[in-house]
């Protein structure tokens, strides 16, 4: 029956001392959708996120990936499994070229990391795993510089980047267009279109930049106070009366006037 | 040069002689400047023997060129030594206070096995001190390596110590000899002593260690270079990051651990086969070869590969050289050796204040930094001028 | 007893398991040494804890608020001691007023050399906290070998206390100088006194929160700066105060630097880092683990070297079993 769940997560409670960050969150990510997690600041999304990449464990609940129970799996053994993760905050290797940082995440899939008594060129097809990842972020032009010396945009080209040459099946992103110019957002939404539509991937992301997400998800989880407050379509989500309730009645900015706007954009 | 070389290797019509060519060009051009070093290296027992006009192979009295086969010999050791502890402290982050454990148990496992084990074999000791040097490595690693890192850091500096202890105690006197250590000329097999006896053991020697250092200088580099080298300085620039990737990060690090260890114990075994009164004391497992090795990747580099191997040949050759001499000031005289290691201990806090990339990894911030320099400026013309809009 | 009502589980069951653990001990000793014996044991222990108290204490303070791990402790206790040995030797006031001017000169050269390592060599390099540790433990082999050249490498016979710390006393069958309870009130009276310090005024309680969370103390306006130098000094004093103190009763050797170092680590591992309570209560465990385990192995195995592999042993199980240790805050 739930066959076409990839990622559930049932009843995820993390609590940070007495303060409780998500709150008994039950969420399920069906295989080749892209599945938004939208909310204000402080309303859990990021925490949601960690306690299913595994980066924090959680107080109560269970994560299950392919049917398989992987709440207590360490991070290292989710991504064999084809799970990975783009952080909000940029986390590369910053004295590492570009290539490097993207050969690495290949190199990790692979089975030749323990090889210490080979030069690590020998194993060639990391690099084309790599390269071709680099080119389909849309940074082939940066293949050598270091990372650290990437403008921002490039820098979050260089997450996804990395993902993709991990070959996860399912990528869980975090904020993607985070602190990028304007402009560049939706050239940088058009690629994880792409990359969703090319392959059957499933993505899951977490934005809180409405328009972004209404545009492109199969499905929203809207989350509040560390509940999800609705779950549907885009069309569902914008039409949901508690929602509606929740954030108009608030003095929620971009939120409120996204939520009122929507027809009209879309 | 390098270009003319490769055109000309280019126009080689039969391909597997050009490849052959290529390789034997590519190792050359890359590597010519260690090539010339090892050559010196070889050739520096007849160096100085023509210096200091005394012969290569030993009659008593030695003259200069059997005295530094044996000063170089040792330094190489310690250099060896240096770049094993840079493997650890340097590309890994991993900062030990035990390094002196894994080079003492080298040469208290290899002979005390012998002196205890009737008829058994050098080599067979070795073996046994080689595992010796993997078990300990993984217990201080299992133990500690998951902590943050003050745990590892303090752990590992009391788990030395007690080897110290117990080394010196009265307890094992009949095992270790305590405090007076082990005798071990008649152990050591005769091909491997390099005390002068005029048949030239000691230029043998001489050779043996100086491989033995080209061995470990090439084996580093090979590991840094390896899948693994490439994991590990994942997990130097960003450890999180390197599991959130997919790699079981405390593996990689326990077996740099344990390549680290197994190089120090091998440096240990061979520096006994060089100490003058052939005995193992506790000295070999007390903190000096923990501070020594760490002084030195500090002041040749930390994360360079040759930065450790400069400043201990540079120091330790210096030392030997200067260790008769008087230093002057006003109107006291002080001998050289009695002040070299206030000099040492000196020369540690300033590079810790002022120069922490050692003088190899000075030089290469340099260097990198011209070039992300030029690399910037050329990203930024390509880049359209920015939005006056925003 | 407001304390134990503010305690989280988790410390009230590490007092549990630490009462349990000294109540085995003494049982243990009491069975197998008898009453006299295991009473000298148990003294011999509680003696040993207070002087690593003095050393540990700073340990975990200077950790605990400034991230600094300060691996020049047993050389400020080696200074300490050699120092006061130079003094009570050379200022010959008779016994009495030597001892007391070698403990406040050891006191007061600790504080001063407390105070140039930590304005002059670990305040340049809070940005490098690696280079920070790599340095004071570089630092350390300077000090014991500046110690050592200047005071020769021969170990100094113990000096003799004034006449009414030298009487004898018995306890447990054994006649004891009372320079021993000396060393015993003096390190409860040090606990004592820095608990005090932490818990009544308010730079201690500036410095517990600082232990807590130093840039919210930052934030609150606080010249944090002053704080971390006052705490290094005070551990690099109290370590000095430890080296002095050993003198009259054991001498001083050159050994005894890293010996009390290593105990120190032991104790701060245990009890946890940055907990004041913990090293306190580690120290006295410590301490009688070693004296136990000292009298155990000579009357079983004629091996009193194994007393040293127990302590390991101890701080090995704890890592293990809680990396934190017993009263340490819990890390990711």
């Amino acid at each position: 029956m739930s066959e076409k769940y990839i990622l559930e997560g049932q009843g995820l409670r993390k609590e940070f001392g007495g303060l409780v960050a998500v709150a008994d969150v039950d969420i399920r990510v069906r295989q080749g959708e892209l599945h938004s997690i939208i909310g204000p600041n402080g309303a859990g999304k990021t925490t949601l996120f960690n306690l299913l990449t595994g980066n924090l464990r959680p107080t109560r609940g269970t994560v299950r990936f392919r049917d398989q129970d992987i709440t207590l799996a360490p991070l290292y053994r989710r991504v064999h499994l084809g799970i990975g993760r783009s952080f909000q905050v940029t986390n590369i290797f910053p004295n590492l070229s570009v290539l490097e940082n993207v050969r690495l995440a290949a190199q990790a899939r692979g089975g030749d990391s323990f090889k210490f008594w080979w030069n690590y060129q020998r194993f060639k097809k990391y690099n084309a795993v790599a390269l071709q990842a680099i080119e389909q972020a849309g940074l082939h032009d940066r293949a050598h510089v270091p990372a650290a010396i990437l403008p921002h945009g490039d820098k979050r080209k260089l997450e996804l980047a990395i993902l993709l040459a991990s070959d996860a099946e399912i990528l869980l992103l975090d904020e993607p267009t985070a602190g990028m110019a304007t402009e560049q957002v939706p050239a940088l939404i058009e690629t994880i279109r792409r990359i969703q539509q090319a392959g059957d991937k499933t993505i899951m992301l977490v934005e809180h930049n409405m328009n972004v997400v209404m545009n492109i998800s199969d499905r929203i989880t809207v989350m509040h106070q560390g509940e999800v407050l609705a779950e549907g379509t885009p069309a569902e989500i914008t039409r949901n009366e508690t929602v509606q309730k929740a954030y108009l009645g608030e003095l929620y900015g971009d939120f409120a006037e996204i939520i009122q706007g929507q027809g009209g954009v879309a | 040069m390098q270009r003319t070389v490769y055109t000309t290797i280019n126009k080689i019509e039969n391909p597997a002689l050009r490849n052959v060519a290529e390789g034997l060009a590519r190792l050359v051009l890359e590597n010519w400047l260690y090539i010339l070093v090892f050559l010196l290296l070889w050739r520096f027992p007849y160096i100085v023997a023509s210096l200091s006009d005394t012969e290569v192979t030993p009659r008593r009295p030695t003259g200069d060129s059997v005295f530094w086969q044996s000063v170089m010999a040792q330094s190489l050791l310690i250099a060896s030594l240096s770049m094993s502890y840079n493997l650890l402290f340097g590309f890994s982050g991993i900062i030990s206070f035990g390094h002196a454990l894994f080079f003492g148990a080298g040469g208290y496992v290899t002979f005390v096995v012998m002196s205890q084990v009737d008829g058994i074999s050098f080599y067979v000791a070795v073996i046994a001190a080689v595992l010796a040097s993997i078990l300990l490595s993984l217990v201080a690693g299992v133990v500690t390596l998951r902590l943050r890192g003050v745990y590892f850091t303090m752990f590992t500096l009391a788990f030395a110590e007690m080897f110290f202890v117990l080394a010196k105690s009265g307890t094992f006197r009949n095992i270790t000899g305590a405090e007076d250590g082990l005798l071990i000329r008649d152990l050591i097999p005769e091909a491997l002593n390099p005390t002068p006896t005029g048949d030239g053991s000691r230029l043998v020697m001489y050779r043996y260690t100086l491989i033995f250092f080209v061995i470990v200088f090439l084996a580093i580099r090979r590991y840094l270079n390896s899948p693994v080298g490439r994991v590990m300085l994942a997990i130097r620039e960003n450890e999180e990051r390197a599991r959130t990737i997919g790699y079981n990060t405390f593996r990689y690090k326990l077996i740099t651990m344990v390549f680290a260890g197994v190089i120090a114990c091998l440096t240990g075994i061979l520096l006994v086969l060089w100490s003058t009164d052939k005995r193992i004391k506790p000295d070999l497992l007390s903190l000096n070869y923990t501070v020594q090795p760490l002084l030195y990747t500090l002041i040749g580099g930390v994360g360079t590969l040759a930065g450790p191997v400069i400043s201990s040949l540079g120091l330790e050759l210096g030392e030997a050289y200067l260790r008769d001499e008087t230093l002057r000031i006003g109107s006291a005289t002080y001998e050289i050796a009695d002040l070299w290691d206030l000099f040492l201990g000196v020369l540690f806090v300033v590079v810790v204040m002022v120069l922490p990339n050692g003088i190899v990894g000075t030089w290469n911030r340099w260097w990198a930094e011209r070039k992300v320099k030029r690399l910037e400026a050329s990203m930024q013309m390509q880049q359209k001028p920015p939005d006056s809009a925003s | 007893m407001n304390y134990f009502k503010q305690l989280s589980p988790e410390h009230r069951r590490s007092w549990g398991l630490v009462a349990a653990y000294l109540g085995l001990l003494i049982v243990i000793s009491l069975a197998d040494f008898g009453l006299n014996t295991a009473g000298q044991t148990v003294f011999r222990g509680l003696l040993l804890g207070m002087l690593v108290f003095l050393v540990a204490s700073g340990l975990s303070l200077i950790f605990g608020l400034l991230d600094v791990l300060n691996f020049a402790q047993g050389a400020f206790l080696l200074v300490g001691a050699y120092v006061g040995y130079q003094v009570y030797e050379g200022i010959g006031l008779g016994a009495g007023l030597s001892l007391l001017a070698a403990f406040i000169t050891a006191v007061v050269v600790g504080g001063i050399l407390g105070t140039l390592v930590e304005a002059g060599l670990i305040r340049p390099l809070y940005k490098r906290p690696i280079f920070q540790i790599v340095l004071t433990f570089g630092l350390a082999a300077i000090l014991m070998d500046l110690v050592e050249r200047y005071y020769g490498p021969d170990p100094k016979q113990p000096i003799k206390p004034p006449a009414f710390l030298d009487e004898k006393f018995t306890l447990f069958a054994q006649s004891l100088s009372v320079y021993r309870l000396f060393i015993i009130f003096l390190g409860l009276a040090m606990m004592i006194g820095v608990f005090i310090l932490l818990h009544r005024t308010r730079i201690g309680i500036i410095i517990r929160a600082g232990v807590q969370d130093s840039e919210m103390v930052q934030a609150l306006g606080i010249n944090v700066r002053l704080v971390f130098t006052l705490v290094f000094v005070l551990g690099s004093a109290l370590a000095a105060l430890g080296g002095i103190a050993i003198v009259p009763y054991q001498g001083a050797t050159l050994e005894m630097g890293n010996q009390f170092l290593i105990l120190a680590i032991v104790v701060v591992v245990i009890g946890g880092m940055g907990s004041y309570e913990g090293t306190a209560i580690a120290s006295v465990v410590v301490g009688l683990t070693r004296a136990v385990a000292e009298q155990l192995s000579l009357t079983h195995f004629n091996a009193p070297v194994l007393a040293e592999t127990s302590i390991l042993l101890l701080m090995i199980l704890v890592l293990l079993v809680q990396p934190s240790g017993l009263f340490g805050r819990e890390e990711a």
